[in-house]
């Protein structure tokens, strides 16, 4: 039997040797004590079932549908993307010779002024860095949520619409109340026409898309279970008394905001902006504050 | 792009999908929350898309992507402005139980071992001996392998390793005497 005082040495060779991670001599020691030791034979053994029913068990958690749309909705964004430049040939002056020769011939400055002014900027950006990582002046966020609503507004209408319910906005009204828990706004917006709607998830809640179109553009109308993380203070600004967030989204204006504990949220195409969707906003604030 | 461009590409895409199970369960586990989880796993995937430039076709994928999610959840941390810390979930008390004789875990526990009672144990742990409990025991990396994407020296990841095994032990123990 192993001595107590061992014990700590004992867990973690066989730990290691589990692990494959042992030296062939201290593998070739270690088997050796193993044939005449059946403590050791037992401790390693129940290591072994023990390290197996812990992987089976946590390798059961699997990433969720909604992560995998997530995913493919990138995939399909990153297609979408011109390829990136070709590296200069090794005949090409370096990039940091293009770079300089160029501050250099529109300043007419020596070359050390500029390498000092360009170390100097650096200090300073690595300054505002440390600042921003101090609270000093407020870091920049994820912005993860507007990726992710433009990501599933791609997958579900670009380039084909994939429409789980479509009519006039009343059948689309009564479609989704019976499958939503507040209730839905299908706002009537002049100049764009209702083509439908589609049920999807976010954050394991169900949420509205209703796609509108008009004169070649479409955008949609969200609906969702909002968290505190969705809203971004840096993307934050004013609306009707209204606070909305505001931002780019996977090339794609977003517009979100907050109204009687229910996030909604405009997703427009390439062609538009975000100042662009705001009256849009606007229309859709006053239909809701009266629906 | 060409055909060995668009091969490449789906070749790329592929061994990313084929790792999204790892990298979601082990930010699931580090984050203690799903929706999180799918948050940290949405920007490792995209990071991982803008870095392609970076992956060499022969390299091999898993230690790769797993260097970006450390990344993302240190990037995660300094956003939130915390530490590596423990998740939520209540404590339990160990007492005692820092004996030299809780390292090997009995039938009687594995066999009623559940897996509420395995996230709680592994959600007691500091995190960074979660952390290298999961890459070794789960996810199968070498001690090498999680010295050179944590950034840890290998005596770190090995004491690390054994320490966070120990207690993880420990308190599946404790589980039971409740």
């Amino acid at each position: 039997m192993t001595s107590l005082q061992s014990n700590q040495n004992i867990e973690q060779l066989l730990g290691a040797y589990l692990d494959h991670e042992l030296p062939k001599r201290e593998i070739r020691a270690l088997e050796a004590r193993l044939a005449e030791d059946p403590a050791l034979q037992d401790m390693l053994a129940s290591e072994r079932r023990f390290r197996m029913v812990f992987r089976e068990r946590i390798q059961r958690t699997v990433a969720p549908a909604s992560l995998r749309a997530d995913v493919e909705s990138l995939f399909a964004e990153h297609a979408s993307q011109p390829a990136t430049t070709p590296p200069l040939s090794p005949s090409s002056p370096s990039f940091v010779d293009n770079i300089l020769n160029w501050l250099t011939a529109s300043w007419q400055f020596p070359r050390w002024v500029m390498v000092t002014g360009t170390l100097l900027l650096l200090v300073a950006t690595f300054s505002y860095s440390t600042l921003q990582t101090s609270g000093v002046v407020p870091a920049k966020t994820s912005h993860t949520s507007f990726r992710r609503l433009a990501g599933k507004h791609i997958v579900y209408f670009t380039p084909t619409p994939v429409l789980d319910v479509s009519g006039d906005a009343a059948e689309i009204d009564s479609w989704f109340q019976s499958r939503i828990s507040w209730p839905v706004t299908v706002p009537d917006l002049p100049g764009w026409q209702l083509v439908g709607g589609r049920l999807g998830e976010f954050h394991h809640q169900p949420m509205v898309f209703l796609l509108y179109e008009g004169d070649g553009q479409s955008f949609s109308v969200i609906e969702f279970t909002p968290r505190e993380t969705d809203f971004p203070e840096d993307l934050r600004q004013r609306l009707d008394k209204t606070d909305i967030y505001a931002s780019l989204a996977m090339e794609r204006p977003v517009v979100l905001w907050q109204q009687n504990g229910v996030g909604y949220g405009l997703i427009g195409d390439e062609r538009q902006t975000t100042e662009g969707l705001l009256p849009l906003v606007s229309e859709i604030l006053l239909q809701i504050s009266l629906n | 792009m060409d055909k060995f461009d668009q091969s490449a590409d789906a070749s790329f895409k592929e061994q990313l999908l084929n790792e999204l199970d790892a990298l979601y369960r082990t930010a699931r586990y580090l984050a203690g929350d799903p929706q999180l989880a799918e948050d940290i796993v949405h920007d490792v995937i995209a990071k991982a898309l803008e870095s392609k430039h970076t992956f060499r076709a022969t390299a091999a994928m898993h230690p790769w992507i797993f260097t970006i999610l450390r990344n993302t959840i240190k990037d995660h941390h300094r956003r939130q402005g915390r530490q590596p810390q423990n998740t939520g979930l209540e404590t339990l008390e160990l007492g005692s139980t820092d004996s030299s004789d809780v390292f090997f875990v009995d039938d009687y526990v594995l066999s009623h071992m559940l897996d509420e009672h395995i996230e709680q144990a592994l959600a007691q742990l500091p995190e960074e001996m979660r952390l290298a409990v999961l890459m070794a025991d789960v996810e199968g990396f070498s001690y090498k392998e999680i010295a050179e994407i944590l950034g840890w020296p290998p005596g770190t990841v090995m004491s690390r390793l054994h320490r966070g095994r120990k207690k993880l032990r420990q308190y599946l123990i404790a589980y039971r005497r409740i």
